[in-house]
């Protein structure tokens, strides 16, 4: 069977044949179209894995965790810069087996718009974005500063969020808690750049105030993913 | 090639143009092994070249340029197979190409494969002429390991059956 492969292999892996005359006016067009369009400029898959995991994973802690900060984030605002909270976050409801699950509400909007330095691309891509994206998106920069100054966007943290969670299962079933969000941050930190065993057996030991709870926020976060109006995976 | 390669990297639209040139006829043979229809090799040919010169930055100069190229064609042939409903089924598609002792042997050959139906056709494809193993066939197409072992072996039994007998006896 070996000389049949090697067979077909030698007559027509470098078969040739002359396509259509025209065919090259359409690739020419085609790329012309392409060409009058904006470039957008693509990171690899593993700045977007790490960068958006830690993003999106900080994003939804601050989500579920904004009404008991929104004074603190206020205040800072206008500054554009990192916030470091240092609020003690209160438990709202109690659950079954001493956990705590806070308020959650997939609809909720920011207040006011943060204002936009012509310096920070990302803020005004999250301004372009759905409203509760906003909500979203907003939190995460004021809690997380973006690594360079061509920042993804919020879509790029939905996106990276899903990879994530497709190719981490392991860091996607815990309930987990921090003091604050900066504390939190500093976790996740550490957290995406470890193991998935060694996460676990840290999200295993976390502190046990301010709990987050993972499924709830999880739900929240699905919403707003399927509130983007286009999510287009990074390919290759 | 090469500097054909660096003016392309440039947005150059002539070196592109010539890069076609040069290798189109070679891709579209290798569309015309995957699809049928001249029509659609055609269609995923302009879809492969846009790719290419769209993508070229992420080549990286270690490998061969014609072997990257021939990648991404194989790759699109494979997404437009997948597009279409019956992608990869096992059925004969009742389309068998005029094959005919007297064409000459590559068209003899093309001809040949192109009257498997879609699954067959693209495992012996990925697998006698691209060589990619049935781990990498199975990957790509969303198959098992086995399917893409069966469909390579009885496409092969159909092949050796439509090959004149004095070719098998060469065998």
């Amino acid at each position: 069977m070996k000389d049949l492969d090697q067979l077909f292999k030698n007559a027509l892996e470098n078969h040739t044949e002359l396509p259509s005359p025209k065919l090259w006016e359409a690739i020419d067009e085609r790329l012309n179209t392409l060409d009058s369009q904006p470039i957008k400029r693509k990171k690899s898959g593993h700045f977007y894995l790490r960068w958006g995991a830690v993003a999106a994973t900080v994003a939804l802690i601050a989500t579920v965790l904004w009404p008991s900060l929104t004074p603190e984030f206020e205040s800072n605002e206008n500054s554009g810069l990192s916030v470091e909270p240092s609020v003690e976050t209160q438990p709202t409801q109690k659950e079954e087996g001493g956990s705590v699950s806070p308020n959650l509400d997939p609809s909720v909007k920011t207040a006011r718009s943060p204002s936009v330095s012509p310096q920070n691309n990302a803020m005004a891509a999250i301004n372009r974005a759905p409203s509760n994206t906003v909500c979203l998106a907003k939190k995460t920069v004021l809690i997380n500063p973006l690594p360079s100054a061509s920042s993804p966007t919020l879509k790029t943290y939905a996106v990276a969020d899903l990879k994530f969670r497709d190719e981490s299962p392991s860091l996607d079933v815990q309930d987990f808690a921090w003091t604050s969000i900066s504390r939190a941050e500093e976790q996740i930190g550490h957290w995406i750049g470890i193991t998935a065993k060694r996460a676990s057996q840290i999200t295993g030991n976390t502190i046990k105030q301010g709990v987050v709870n993972w499924s709830s926020a999880r739900t929240t976060v699905d919403h707003t993913i399927a509130a983007l109006p286009t999510i287009k995976t990074p390919k290759d | 090639m090469e500097h054909l390669l660096d003016a392309c990297l440039t947005g150059d639209r002539k070196a592109q143009e010539a890069l076609y040139r040069q290798m189109s006829p070679i891709l579209f043979g290798l569309c015309k092994r995957y699809l049928t229809k001249r029509e659609d090799a055609e269609e995923v040919l302009s879809n492969a070249f846009v790719k290419i010169f769209t993508k070229l930055e992420s080549f990286e100069k270690k490998g061969s340029f014609e072997g990257w190229m021939k990648k991404i064609t194989v790759r699109e042939c494979l997404n437009f197979l997948r597009s279409k409903q019956d992608a990869f089924d096992l059925d004969w598609s009742g389309e068998v190409a005029a094959a005919t002792e007297n064409s000459d042997e590559a068209a003899f050959l093309l001809a040949l494969i192109q009257s498997m139906p879609t699954g067959y056709r693209t495992v012996f494809n990925l697998y006698a002429i691209e060589g990619y193993s049935h781990e990498e066939i199975a990957s790509l197409l969303s198959i098992s390991k086995g399917t893409s072992k069966s469909q390579l072996s009885k496409a092969r039994n159909y092949l050796k059956q439509q090959l004149p007998e004095y070719r098998v006896k060469q065998l």
